[in-house]
């Protein structure tokens, strides 16, 4: 009993269009709330309470608090904070900086080197990206913020004359250069007398297999617990580098390995941090005198000449009775006090009466007290130590850095799982004395030592791991560089203080000396 | 049916232009760095950003566009396609602009109602691009969806003024009619049928008002006419056994959802389905004389014309029930749009 589309047309009203369907009055509900609620919920969000609605993250650590109590804090309304928004300028740039300076006192970045109208568009948030969540490390600075310049530093220093690197990355790639020799390593201002080589072959050999090597029994009694004892007394001993090089902080989990009262380095949030983790100077009392010990105090003081005096004497007397009980056995027979004086005299260095000089305050003296007690064995003279009366040493500074690498901020602390010699390269089996004869020699072989595990190609990665190195790291220009940190007392905008909170010391902090 | 019918050829410039910007929007964002990470503030970004909430105010547009479509504003076919396309490429546009993130509560608000708007609009259309081929071979009795009751309720007319000519009146003994006074009224009133010709067959009825309605005006003389000659061979059992299923079963399905308290529900009726009804029909057969066929073969077909409404009326839900929550949230998301375009210059 089909029937045609016509018939069944024909049961339909022809008005059928004037009633609603559901699905009409649905949609055109639906349509009016919508736009009723996204309207309430926009006007809400206008309001001051509803500011953290708006923020497009949650705030790192370091400012969680501003998450609730809105935008102003760091935001100027209208003004974009972004260096890379289409609306930037010098004066906005300003304005969002000072925001931040109100509580982070930082240094500019070489204000004296740099394009002013540059560094005047350069922004706090250019490096430091805030609403990334909770965990995100605003320390965290990507290198495209320090080779944005650095790539071509001669369009931003006011000099565009000095010789400038450009930096694009640590190690080389694509045949474009990375990162510039150290220039800290280029010029050794070092002027102890030192030999590494030597001191860590056993016994301390001049040679290999000299038999001249000095054992734990002829250390004084006072030194002994310091050395490692060998199997024997009478085996050579044998140094390793911390017997002589001690950590100015322990590293942060490995406290224990450095006594009972060690406490690691601390950053300014009083956290444990292995940033700086550096090796304190050297000390002639604690780390030289076991095996070389001296006729006179290792630190004369020149300005008391009674004091000088008496300590000479008893020096040269102390010298006298060595030589007598010497002389004793060989030829015994009394001797005179001309006789003393006599050899008094000679033994000196150039002959001369030193007791005399001193006396006459004649600059001599202590170019004789320099010669006499063996102290060019390891120092150089002071300068004008012949002719200066007043120089209150009489050996020139050590000049041995703590900080070798000046403009970064290198620390041993992450390196802990690394073997010294891995980077400090020691030929123990070479007769050449000359050989890092030098106490300020540290051994590496430049940056190429580092590039070795510090690796940023991906390709080099994979070559690297091909190749069987275990340890293969990042090289991130923070890690070793600090954007605001570029002078011991930082800059009249700033404290000099890491964004860590330590204060980099430079200078030198060598040897003690005489 | 509109999108199915050769649309490619219409698609395939939109889609290549929707890839060609998706594309853009990708390789904007590789040109970010750690550094100057292509975020919604950065120039990339921004330009990303903006081409993402052109397209959403440009999708809002369909809403003024139907209010005017008497000024003849483009093709529909043409607008359905960039509201399609444009509207996908919408989402990976936006992620992009986004930086990926979600960031904070309110434009993580945005991107949900974004995904739900997506999400509504793709299942419209997989929706609009099935059921309309399935309604196709599924439903040749399909009407217009308002109308289904209308019909519904002239089939029940019809098939009372049938079995009155074929049957003879009701037998005091099979049940009670339902009365369609109201109904009547409301098809009387407007809704659908203004009066109707079959006063004499159903009490309450304005003869003088009565037009012809629909198929069931030609074909009625046609059952009438057999039914007549029917009359005299079916037995008084017959007559009783189809008045009866008629009132008890039939008449209850067919006004189902158009008279209060009568409605039987789909679930516990014995002609709640197809297969159902076929049975149950065969049976009703089986228990009437030969002579009664034409009349359950009537009634069948009635039966089976509603079965296919109810298939049409669920069908027509799923087609067009998903448009007022897409048209909702992408009002709220285009009110919420202007307001994160407001916030994001003002805190850029």
């Amino acid at each position: 009993m089909a029937i045609t589309g016509k018939q069944r047309s024909r049961r339909i009203d022809r008005n059928y269009t004037s009633s609603q369907d559901p699905s009409i009055l649905w949609k055109r509900w639906f349509g009016w709330a919508g736009l009723i609620l996204g309207g309430l919920y926009g006007l809400w969000l206008l309001t001051p309470s509803a500011a953290k609605q708006l923020s497009t993250g949650t705030l790192s650590k370091a400012h969680h608090a501003w998450n609730e109590t809105g935008c102003d804090q760091c935001h100027a309304p209208w003004s974009p904070i972004n260096t890379t928004s289409f609306a930037r300028s010098p004066e906005v740039i300003a304005d969002n900086n000072r925001r931040c300076n109100d509580c982070h006192k930082m240094a500019d970045h070489y204000p004296g080197a740099t394009e002013h109208s540059l560094l005047a568009l350069e922004s706090c948030v250019q490096c430091h990206h805030e609403h990334l969540g909770i965990n995100h490390n605003l320390l965290d600075i990507a290198d495209e913020s320090c080779v944005r310049c650095h790539a071509d530093l001669a369009k931003f220093v006011i000099d565009a004359n000095r010789p400038l690197s450009k930096v694009t990355s640590f190690d080389s790639t694509n045949g474009i250069p990375g990162h510039p020799h150290f220039q800290g390593l280029v010029r050794d201002p070092g002027t102890i007398q030192f030999s590494h080589t030597q001191h860590l072959r056993p016994g301390q050999a001049l040679r290999p297999g000299d038999l001249s090597a000095k054992t734990w029994d002829s250390l004084p009694l006072a030194f002994q617990d310091q050395y490692q004892k060998p199997k024997k007394g009478s085996d050579p001993i044998q140094l390793t580098c911390s017997d002589c090089h001690e950590r100015d902080h322990p590293i942060a989990g490995f406290e224990t390995l450095e006594g009972p009262n060690a406490t690691s380095a601390t950053n300014s949030l009083g956290r444990q941090t292995n940033a700086h983790v550096l090796y304190k100077p050297i000390e002639f009392s604690k780390h030289c005198e076991a095996c070389h010990q001296l006729d006179l105090p290792h630190k004369l003081d020149f300005k008391d000449k009674n004091q000088l005096l008496d300590i000479v004497a008893t020096s040269q007397q102390q010298r006298l009775a060595r030589s007598e009980r010497l002389q004793s056995t060989s030829n015994p027979s009394e001797s005179s006090v001309d006789e003393e004086n006599r050899l008094r005299i000679a033994g000196t260095a150039s002959g001369q009466d030193l007791i005399g000089l001193i006396k006459q305050n004649n600059p001599l003296a202590k170019t004789e007290i320099f010669k006499t007690y063996a102290c060019s064995k390891c120092h150089q003279p002071a300068t004008d130590l012949a002719f200066n009366n007043n120089l209150e040493s009489i050996v020139a500074p050590s000049s041995l850095p703590t900080q070798w690498l000046k403009k970064a901020s290198f620390s041993h602390g992450p390196h802990i799982n690394i073997q010294c010699d891995e980077c400090h390269k020691i030929r123990l089996d070479s007769n050449d004395l000359s050989l890092g004869n030098l106490a300020s020699d540290v051994l590496i072989d430049g940056i190429q030592g580092c590039q070795k595990c510090h690796i940023v190609d991906e390709a080099k990665r994979r070559e690297a791991q091909v190749d069987g190195v275990k340890i293969i790291a990042r090289a991130d220009c923070i890690d070793c560089h600090r954007y605001h940190d570029h002078g011991p007392q930082g800059t009249a905008t700033g404290s000099g203080q890491t964004g860590l909170g330590q204060t980099v010391t430079q200078g030198s902090t060598g040897t003690a000396s005489p | 049916m509109l999108l199915a019918r050769k649309m490619h050829l219409h698609y395939g410039p939109i889609a290549l232009a929707s890839l060609l910007i998706i594309s853009g929007g990708v390789w904007q964002y590789s040109l970010g760095t750690k550094d100057s990470p292509a975020t919604g503030s950065s120039p990339a970004g921004l330009v990303v950003g903006s081409i993402a909430a052109g397209i959403i105010l440009f999708e809002l547009l369909l809403w003024p566009r139907k209010r005017l479509r008497k000024h003849k504003l483009g093709r529909t076919k043409f607008w359905v396609a960039y509201h399609l396309w444009l509207g996908l490429a919408c989402g990976p546009l936006a992620f992009i602009h986004s930086g990926f993130r979600f960031g904070g509560t309110f434009t993580t608000i945005l991107m949900a109602l974004l995904g739900l708007v997506l999400t509504s609009g793709v299942f419209g259309w997989v929706m609009q691009v099935f059921i309309p081929r399935w309604m196709l071979g599924n439903l040749p009795q399909e009407t217009i969806p308002s109308q289904i009751d209308d019909v519904s309720l002239l089939s029940a007319l019809e098939n009372r003024q049938m079995l009155t000519v074929a049957l003879g009146t009701k037998p005091p003994n099979t049940g009670k009619l339902v009365a369609l006074e109201d109904q009547l009224s409301a098809l009387k009133s407007g809704l659908s049928v203004s009066s109707m010709k079959y006063a004499d067959a159903t009490p309450g009825l304005d003869k003088s008002n009565a037009i012809v309605v629909g198929a069931r005006q030609r074909r009625d003389p046609q059952r009438a006419s057999f039914g007549q000659d029917l009359a005299d061979d079916l037995n008084a059992a017959d007559r009783i056994e189809i008045w009866k299923q008629y009132t008890l079963v039939i008449e209850p399905f067919l006004l189902k959802n158009i008279v209060p308290n009568s409605t039987r529900s789909t679930s516990r009726s014995p002609i709640g389905n197809l297969q159902r009804t076929q049975e149950w029909f065969k049976n009703l057969q089986a228990s009437c004389s030969d002579s009664a066929y034409p009349i359950l073969i009537a009634l069948q077909s009635t039966v089976e014309e509603r079965l296919q409404f109810d298939a049409q009326r669920m069908a027509h839900a799923w087609l067009h029930r998903w448009i007022a929550f897409h048209a909702g949230i992408s009002v709220m998301l285009g009110v919420l749009l202007i307001v994160h375009i407001i916030q994001s210059l003002r805190y850029m």
